[in-house]
């Protein structure tokens, strides 16, 4: 749990809902990437399955990373922000991919 | 939120490190309850492009055996590039929203809010004719 001065006994629990809500995005970015590379790989293109899989394991590395930083010197959320937007942003890619492949094959 | 009134000079406590420093270098540190609610808020807007994203690849599958596959293709890539295009907006949003607050000012309003409700109508209104279609035909 990130420290937040100025916080002690909040009644609206800031920090908790904040870190709840990093967990619903992460949890919903990993099972997005897992629909698309089971997506893929029902549709027989591997390569897109294979990139999907990887951008969920780069993801989770990334903002586990990203956390313990967080935790020794209080930056700012912008780097995990960016890493999940990033994410979104690829299997956006992908899911596109697979849609104008559809279309074209 | 008292101290964020108090004009624009960099925070000595912010530090050379804190990135992006074009919005950490302006304002003071407001109260941490507003960082914490807009950073739950870009969190939101990443699940609702993931959710666009996960429909859209759900809807590719639907095609494979659907009689308009392709009008569902392009209908599934719309929804994906709109969900990626929403998650380039939660970052942004986020930046603009906490420069705002570091500074003090009037928020700015949820600028991808119209394209999300235009988008989503017009998918809904695509699938409905589409639904319209099949059970005439």
């Amino acid at each position: 749990m990130r420290a937040v001065e100025g916080l002690a006994g909040d009644p609206g629990a800031q920090p908790q809902r904040t870190m709840l809500a990093w967990n619903r995005t992460m949890l919903a970015a990993v099972l997005g990437a897992m629909l698309v590379a089971l997506t893929a790989e029902r549709q027989q293109r591997p390569v897109i399955a294979a990139i999907a899989g990887l951008a969920a394991l780069a993801l989770l590395f990334l903002v586990l990373r990203d956390l313990r930083r967080w935790r020794h010197d209080g930056h700012g959320p912008w780097i995990s922000l960016l890493h999940v937007g990033i994410a979104v942003v690829v299997l956006a890619g992908l899911g596109a991919t697979l849609a104008i492949a559809g279309l074209v094959y | 939120m008292s101290d964020t009134s108090a004009g624009t000079e960099p925070d000595p406590a912010a530090g050379p490190g804190r990135r992006p420093s074009s919005v950490y270098g302006v304002g003071s540190e407001p109260d941490a309850r507003f960082s914490l609610a807009n950073e739950r808020t870009a969190l939101a807007w990443l699940r609702t492009g993931l959710a666009l994203v996960a429909g859209g690849v759900a809807l590719t599958t639907l095609a494979t055996f659907a009689v308009a596959g392709p009008l569902l293709d392009v209908v599934a890539a719309l929804a994906c590039l709109a969900g990626g295009a929403l998650a380039i907006g939660a970052l942004v949003g986020w930046r603009r929203t906490e420069r705002a607050l570091r500074l003090g000012r009037p928020l700015p309003a949820p600028s991808a809010l119209p394209i999300l409700v235009v988008g989503v109508a017009a998918i809904a209104v695509v699938l409905a004719g589409y639904a319209v279609v099949q059970a005439l035909g």
